[in-house]
C-alpha cells in the first residue's frame, strides 16, 4: 500500500516538473521571475557542491535539536505538573492556551532584547513555538487516561511511581506522541521565520541571501531543501512513530 | 488449591471472611445528593460464592468498589480477613465488565502485571502467568495484543489476570454481561470449575438473575435506587451447574424475578408519587 502511494506521488512529481519546464520554456515570464527546473537543479547542485546547503542545514538542525529538546523537557515537566493539579490547570494551563495563540515569531523582538542578536534568541523562539502544544498534549494525555485502567492497576497493587510509569505513562503515550510531533512542526516553522528575520547561519539565511543576490534559482532550491527536510522528519520520523504507537495500542484498525 | 467441593454446600463453622457492616454511600451531584447505598450489611464466608443481583443503577458496582478499597463509604465499614479495608490490596482483585486490560501489553504481559507489582521475579512471573493462561484455554494467544482478541477472549485474559494474583477474594463486576449467550454459558461452567479448585471467596455482581442463581451459593437481592438488601436466597445444587434447563434453578430464578417485579412496582409507584408532588 505504501509502495503504491509512493509510486503515485513520483508519477505526479515527474508530471509536475515536466509541466513546470514547459511553462518556463514558453517564455511568458522572464527567467528571473519564473525559473526553469533545470536552473533550479543546477543551483541545487551548486549549493550541494560548495557545501553551503550542508552547513546551512547543520546550523538549522542544531538549533532545532537544542530548542526542541528544551521544549520537550519543559513541556513534559509543565504538562505533568498541570495534569496533577486543578489549580495549576486553571491558572498555568489557561495561560498556556492564551500564549499559544501568539505566533511564536512575535517572541523574537523580546528575545533579542533579552539575549542580544545571537543564537540564544532564535532558540528561544523555537522553544516558544513548541512548548505550548507539547505541554497541553502531555497534560491532556495524562488527565484523559481512562479511570478503569488506574482502578484495575490499583487493585493489582500498583501505586506511586510504578502506577505512573507502568500505567499512566503508557496509557497517555499516543496523545503525548501526537503533541510532540505537532510541537516539532511548530518549532520548525518558528525556526525558519526566525532565521529569515535575523540573518545568521542556517537555511533561513540561505533563503534570505538568495533574495539579496536576486538569485531566484537559489531561493527556490533552498525552499525545496527546507520542504524536504521538514517532510522527511515530520512524515518519516514522527508520523511513523505515531502510527506505530497507535497501531500497537489498537487505536487504528488494520488497513488491508 | 484449597478445598474440593462436590456439591453446593459451603464450608461450615468459619467466621465471616468479608464483613460488610452498615455501609452508606452517596454521590454529590450538581442538583443535590444521590444516595447509592443505604445501610448495606452482608457477611460472606470464606470460600463462599456470593452473588449480588439487582437492577442497573442500584449500587452494585459502588459496593464492589468499596470492598476493593477504591471508594470510601460515608458510613460503615468493610472488613476482609479481619482487617478493615482502607485502600486497594492484592488480597482483593476486581474483574470489571468492560475490558480493563492494558492495550499496550500482550495477553501474557497483562497477566503478569499484578505479579510484577508484587515484585515477583521475571521467570516465576512468566511461569505463573502461563499456568493461568492455560487454565483459561488461551495458551495460543500468549503474545497477542488485546485489540487482536475477541470479546470473550479478552474476558478470559481478564479472568486469568485476576486469578494470577491468587487473591483471597475475587470481586467480579458483571464480567460476562457484554458476551454472547454461548460464551457466557461456557464461562459459567468454567468459572465454577476453577472456583471448585481454587476455593476463593467470590463476590459476583450481576443484573442477570439466572446467572446469579447458576453461580451463587447464595444470592442477595438489592432494591432499586438507593441500594438496600431486599432479600437473600440460598441455592443448594450440585456443581458445576448449567445456567439453563435445570428445573430447580429455574424455580429459584422465577421466585427472584417475582420479588424484582414487586420491587419494580413499588419503585414506580414511589417515582410516580414523587413526580406528582
Ligand atoms: N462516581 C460517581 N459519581 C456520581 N454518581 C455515581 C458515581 N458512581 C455511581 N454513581 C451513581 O450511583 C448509582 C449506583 O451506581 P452503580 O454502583 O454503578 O450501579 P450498578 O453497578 O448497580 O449499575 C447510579 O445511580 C450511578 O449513576
Ligand atoms: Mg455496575
Amino acid at each position: 500500500m505504501m509502495g503504491e502511494t509512493s509510486l503515485t506521488f513520483i508519477i505526479f512529481l515527474l508530471a509536475f516538473i515536466v509541466l513546470w519546464h514547459v511553462v518556463a520554456q514558453a517564455g511568458i515570464w522572464p527567467s528571473y521571475i519564473f525559473p526553469s527546473p533545470v536552473e533550479v537543479l543546477s543551483a541545487m547542485l551548486h549549493g550541494i557542491d560548495d557545501e553551503s546547503f550542508l552547513h546551512g542545514t547543520i546550523a538549522s538542525l542544531k538549533r532545532m535539536a537544542i530548542g526542541f529538546g528544551v521544549a520537550v523537557f519543559i513541556g513534559v515537566a509543565l504538562g505533568a505538573a498541570i495534569s496533577q493539579s486543578r489549580v495549576l490547570e486553571r491558572t498555568l494551563g489557561t495561560l498556556m492556551l492564551g500564549v499559544q495563540t501568539l505566533p511564536s515569531i512575535c517572541w523574537l523582538p523580546l528575545a533579542i532584547l533579552w539575549f542580544g542578536l545571537n543564537d540564544k534568541a532564535i532558540i528561544f523562539v523555537v522553544v516558544a513555538g513548541a512548548v505550548g502544544s507539547i505541554t497541553m498534549a502531555i497534560s491532556a494525555g495524562i488527565s484523559n487516561v481512562p479511570p478503569i485502567y488506574i482502578n484495575a492497576a490499583r487493585t493489582m497493587g500498583a501505586k506511586g511511581w510504578s502506577l505512573f510509569s507502568e500505567v499512566v505513562f503508557p496509557a497517555a503515550l499516543p496523545t503525548m506522541v501526537s503533541g510532540i510531533r505537532q510541537g516539532w512542526s511548530f518549532a520548525w516553522r518558528s525556526l525558519m521565520a526566525g532565521e529569515l528575520l535575523y540573518v545568521s547561519a542556517g537555511l533561513g539565511q540561505l533563503l534570505q541571501m538568495g533574495r539579496e543576490l536576486n538569485d531566484i534559482n537559489q531561493v527556490v532550491a533552498v525552499m525545496i531543501v527546507i520542504m524536504s527536510i521538514g517532510f522527511l522528519i515530520e512524515r518519516l520520523v514522527f508520523t511513523t512513530i505515531e502510527e506505530d504507537v497507535r497501531r500497537k495500542w489498537g487505536l487504528v484498525k488494520h488497513k488491508t | 488449591m484449597k478445598k474440593e467441593r462436590k456439591d453446593g454446600s459451603r464450608p461450615q463453622g468459619m467466621m465471616a471472611e468479608i464483613e460488610i457492616r452498615d455501609v452508606w454511600k452517596e454521590f454529590v451531584m450538581k442538583d443535590g445528593k444521590l444516595s447509592a447505598l443505604e445501610g448495606i450489611s452482608i457477611g460472606v464466608q470464606k470460600g463462599e460464592f456470593l452473588c449480588i443481583v439487582g437492577p442497573s443503577g442500584c449500587g452494585k458496582s459502588t459496593l464492589l468498589s468499596i470492598i476493593a478499597g477504591l471508594t470510601r463509604p460515608e458510613k460503615g465499614s468493610v472488613r476482609v480477613g479481619g482487617r478493615e479495608v482502607s485502600e486497594p490490596g492484592p488480597d482483593r482483585v476486581v474483574m470489571f465488565q468492560e475490558s480493563a486490560l492494558f492495550p499496550w501489553l500482550t495477553a501474557i504481559q497483562n497477566i503478569e502485571f499484578g505479579l510484577k507489582m508484587k515484585g515477583v521475579e521475571e521467570k516465576e512471573r512468566r511461569r505463573v502467568a502461563l499456568k493461568y493462561l492455560n487454565l483459561v484455554n488461551l495458551e495460543r494467544f500468549e503474545n497477542s495484543y488485546i485489540h487482536e482478541l475477541s470479546g470473550g477472549m479478552k474476558q478470559r485474559v481478564a479472568l486469568a489476570r485476576a486469578l494470577a494474583m491468587e487473591p483471597e477474594v475475587l470481586l467480579m463486576d458483571e464480567p460476562f454481561a457484554a458476551l454472547d449467550a454461548q460464551s457466557r454459558d461456557q464461562f459459567h461452567i468454567e468459572l465454577q470449575q476453577i472456583w471448585m479448585k481454587t476455593g476463593q471467596t467470590i463476590i459476583f455482581v450481576t443484573h442477570n438473575v439466572s446467572e446469579a442463581v447458576c453461580l451463587g451459593d447464595r444470592v442477595v437481592l438489592f432494591t432499586y435506587r438507593p441500594g438496600r438488601v431486599k432479600k437473600e436466597f440460598r441455592v443448594v445444587y450440585p456443581r458445576p451447574r448449567e445456567s439453563r434447563g435445570v428445573p430447580k434453578l429455574a424455580a429459584i430464578t422465577s421466585r427472584i424475578l417475582g420479588e424484582l417485579r414487586v420491587e419494580f412496582e413499588r419503585y414506580m409507584a414511589e417515582a410516580l408519587h414523587d413526580g406528582r408532588n
